[in-house]
Order: structure tokens, then C-alpha cells, then sequence
């Protein structure tokens, strides 16, 4: 699905952009359709591209969760306390790993 | 048997525990397959420990010192115990350890990561166990098929961020499939992430809002989307934004965030509204800059005038996507 960004992908890209260009957003009014939004340039097309992957290659794309921290700082803990039926978790899985 | 055995995988271990997963449903649960389910997560954290992807770094400290251990000074490995799999993480240069992270204690195997004295010396970690604990809290583990096979078993380089992977994540409105698990009080447990982020100190009191909320996200998000099975990328920009918004909502520090809940909601009012067409072929040749804007605003301790500030964020991203994508015709 993903294609790797490769120096010769991006000279498509831009040549596709520079096709593409022809019409700003607004000024086109495509009849929106499934098939519409789902069919690939010609120029994709031609080359074995979806759109999708096309913008793959150039959109930086900030990250989702992957490449963001948990959304908070470290902290101190000072005596957390455990509750039994977590400590009852692990205790099993201690007696089923010595019986074994 | 005295403790946990270092376990290494070969290849064709890899190759067979991805066969595995090829022929499981789209999303699991640690109860139904704890086998297979203790694996995938044990692998997914172990190639995570150590290396720049590893979330769970920032929050080990040196006791001593005070300072935050470098995540390149900690080792991992997989551990055996019974028939137990999990994983062990330690530092060559520390015999001791501090987490600062609420609720990371009580998934920590007592026994195997402590010293008698109470001192941490090390991080072992049973996935069947943190799934049994999880459960206490109404949480339920699940391993995400496509997830797994995407970052564990996807051309993993532990020297290269997950940011290569955030296209993948946007592309596959990755945000309509979080919002499903939330919605059925579900939590993937795949790497360090979930583990960091979302199942430390879960709670259950925090569920009720949580799925009333992804509820919603996925109410609007599938009738936005309808039928389409390739919407555009300008069209999950939005979508995008409300998962990463719910992914810090579902973070126990964040549980209920004022700033989160209402950037979402504008998010979602924008969305409902179809000021962009998923339909419309747009090609989106930048992404917005707006967007980091929102996600700052959503994090901001600061609430004045928040709602208004979240809606010009939002619009502004809407304005941008239609200024920044060109349309194509299909041929």
C-alpha cells in the first residue's frame, strides 16, 4: 500500500501536480460519486499510482499516537498502592509458572 | 522455576506467529486468544524498549540522579516463565530504577521486577497479566489485526520513528476504528504506547463518557463516510484530528479534558456539516498547518474563550484543505 518516496516518484508527483493544477478546487464542479472520488488520475493510472499514494509521498502527515508521546508529563509516585485483586493477577501467574 | 527465562525468537518464529494473525478476525481479545495475543504484544514491546519509538523511556528515571534514563541505555528482551511469555526491560548502567508514571506499578510483575527491599531493578511485564488487570477496570485487551501487522510485523526499523506509518494511519481512518474499540470499552495492547499512554491507571469510572463520546465520533464519521470505501485524504484530515483528540482523551490523565472534548466537538460539527466532500475528488498537495494549531488549543490548559478559539482552529483547517487540494477529474 505504501509506496517507499523515491527521487524519481517525487519528479511524478510533480508532474502529476502540474496536471493536476489545471483546475483549483472551487472551480470545478465534478458530480460528486463514489467512483468519482475512488478513480485514479490518468497519470496514476499510467504509472500504477493511486492518488492516495501520490499525496503519500509529499503530505507530512503529524502523528496520530505512534510518533506523539503519551499527552502528559512524567510524575513522582510515592507509595502507589496495588490493589489485592492486582496483586491476585500476578500471584497466579507465579503459580502457574512454578507448577510448570 | 525460579524466574523468568530469556527467550529469543528466530525468524521463522516471526513467520509463523504473522501466519497466525493473518487468519484471525480484525480485532481479538486477550481472552479469546491469550495464547497468540500474550505473543503479538510481547513482540510489539520488546522491539519497542530501547529504541526512539519506546513511549514508555521518558518516565524511567535514575533514582539517584534524578534525571530521565536515555532510552539507548535500556535493554529488552522476551522472558518465558511457565507457559507464560512477557517481556524485560533494565538498564546496563542502572541497578536501580524510578517510574514516574501513575498506575505503571501495578503492571509490573511484583515479584520478578523488585528486590526485597522494594527498590525496582527491573520491568517485567506479562500481557496475559495486564490484560486480567485491565479487565478489573471494565478494560477489555484486544490485538488489532492490521495494526499488528502494519507496525510488529511490518517492515520494522527499530532506528526509524513510527512517523513513516501516520499516512497509513490517516489513509485507513484510523480514527473510525479507535472510536469503534472505545465505543465497546476496548484497548489495543500492541506496544509501548498502549501500554504508556491508555491501560497504566485506566479506570473504569472514566468509560461511561469515554464511549458515550466515541459513540458519537463514530456515528458521524460513518455517516459521513456512508459507503465509500477510498474516501480522500482531504477528507480524513478532520477525521484524523478527532482520533488523535480521542486518543488523549482515553489517556487516564486526561480522562474528560475540557480543551479535548471541545475542538472534537467542533471537529465533529465541521465533519457533520460536508464543507468537504469526501465524495469530491480533491488531491490534497499540503497538509493543513492549521491542524497542529487545533491539537495545541485542544491541549491548552488555558479555557478562555475556548469554544470560539477551537471553531476558528477548525475553520481554519477547512479553509486551508479547500485551499491546498486540487481537483481531478476521473477518466
Amino acid at each position: 500500500m505504501k509506496k517507499p518516496f523515491t527521487p524519481s516518484l517525487l519528479i511524478g508527483v510533480n508532474a502529476a501536480i502540474a496536471m493536476l493544477s489545471a483546475a483549483p478546487a472551487h472551480a470545478i464542479a465534478t458530480p460528486p460519486s463514489d467512483e468519482a472520488a475512488e478513480a485514479p488520475t490518468a497519470f496514476a493510472r499510467a504509472n500504477k499510482l493511486s492518488v492516495a499514494s501520490m499525496e503519500a509521498s509529499f503530505l507530512k502527515v503529524p502523528g496520530l499516537c505512534k510518533a506523539r508521546n503519551a499527552a502528559f508529563d512524567p510524575v513522582r509516585v510515592t507509595n502507589e498502592d496495588v490493589s489485592s485483586a492486582a496483586l491476585a493477577v500476578h500471584a497466579a501467574l507465579h503459580a502457574a509458572g512454578s507448577a510448570a | 522455576m525460579n524466574g523468568p527465562q530469556s527467550h529469543r525468537l528466530i525468524p521463522e518464529d516471526l513467520t509463523l506467529l504473522r501466519g497466525r494473525l493473518l487468519a484471525m478476525p480484525e480485532v481479538f481479545a486477550f481472552a479469546d486468544e491469550p495464547e497468540l495475543a500474550a505473543w503479538v504484544a510481547s513482540v510489539g514491546l520488546q522491539r519497542e524498549f530501547g529504541t526512539i519509538n519506546d513511549e514508555l523511556a521518558r518516565f524511567v528515571f535514575d533514582p539517584l540522579t534524578g534525571t530521565a534514563i536515555p532510552a539507548a541505555k535500556l535493554r529488552a528482551e522476551l522472558v518465558r516463565y511457565g507457559e507464560a511469555v512477557g517481556v524485560r526491560l533494565w538498564s546496563k548502567e542502572h541497578d536501580r530504577l524510578e517510574i514516574r508514571l501513575v498506575g505503571l506499578r501495578a503492571l509490573l510483575d511484583p515479584r520478578f521486577s523488585f528486590r526485597e527491599d522494594g527498590t525496582l531493578y527491573q520491568c517485567v511485564f506479562f500481557p496475559a497479566s495486564l490484560a486480567k488487570i485491565a479487565a478489573l477496570e471494565d478494560t477489555e485487551l484486544v490485538i488489532v489485526r492490521d495494526w499488528a501487522l502494519n507496525t510488529i510485523f511490518g517492515n520494522f526499523d527499530p532506528a526509524k520513528s513510527y512517523y513513516q506509518t501516520n499516512f497509513w494511519e490517516l489513509e485507513n481512518n484510523d480514527a473510525l476504528r479507535f472510536a469503534r474499540l472505545l465505543e465497546a470499552r476496548k484497548l489495543p495492547l500492541l506496544g509501548t504506547h498502549d501500554l504508556v499512554a491508555h491501560i497504566a491507571g485506566a479506570r473504569a469510572e472514566a468509560w461511561p463518557d469515554l464511549s458515550a463520546r466515541a459513540t458519537k465520533v463514530r456515528e458521524t464519521l460513518e455517516r459521513y463516510f456512508g459507503t465509500l470505501r477510498a474516501p480522500t485524504i482531504a477528507s480524513l484530515v478532520l477525521p484524523y484530528l478527532i482520533g488523535v483528540l480521542l486518543d488523549d482523551l482515553a489517556q487516564p490523565p486526561n480522562y474528560g479534558a475540557i480543551g479535548r472534548r471541545v475542538v472534537i466537538d467542533q471537529a465533529l460539527e465541521a465533519v457533520a456539516s460536508g464543507r468537504i466532500d469526501p465524495r469530491r475528488p480533491f488531491a490534497l498537495t499540503r497538509f493543513p498547518e492549521s491542524y497542529e494549531k487545533a491539537v495545541q488549543i485542544a491541549r491548552d490548559s488555558n479555557l478562555d474563550a475556548l469554544a470560539l478559539r477551537a471553531k476558528t482552529a477548525v475553520d481554519a483547517i477547512v479553509a486551508e484543505i479547500h485551499s491546498h487540494s486540487i481537483v481531478f477529474r476521473a477518466s
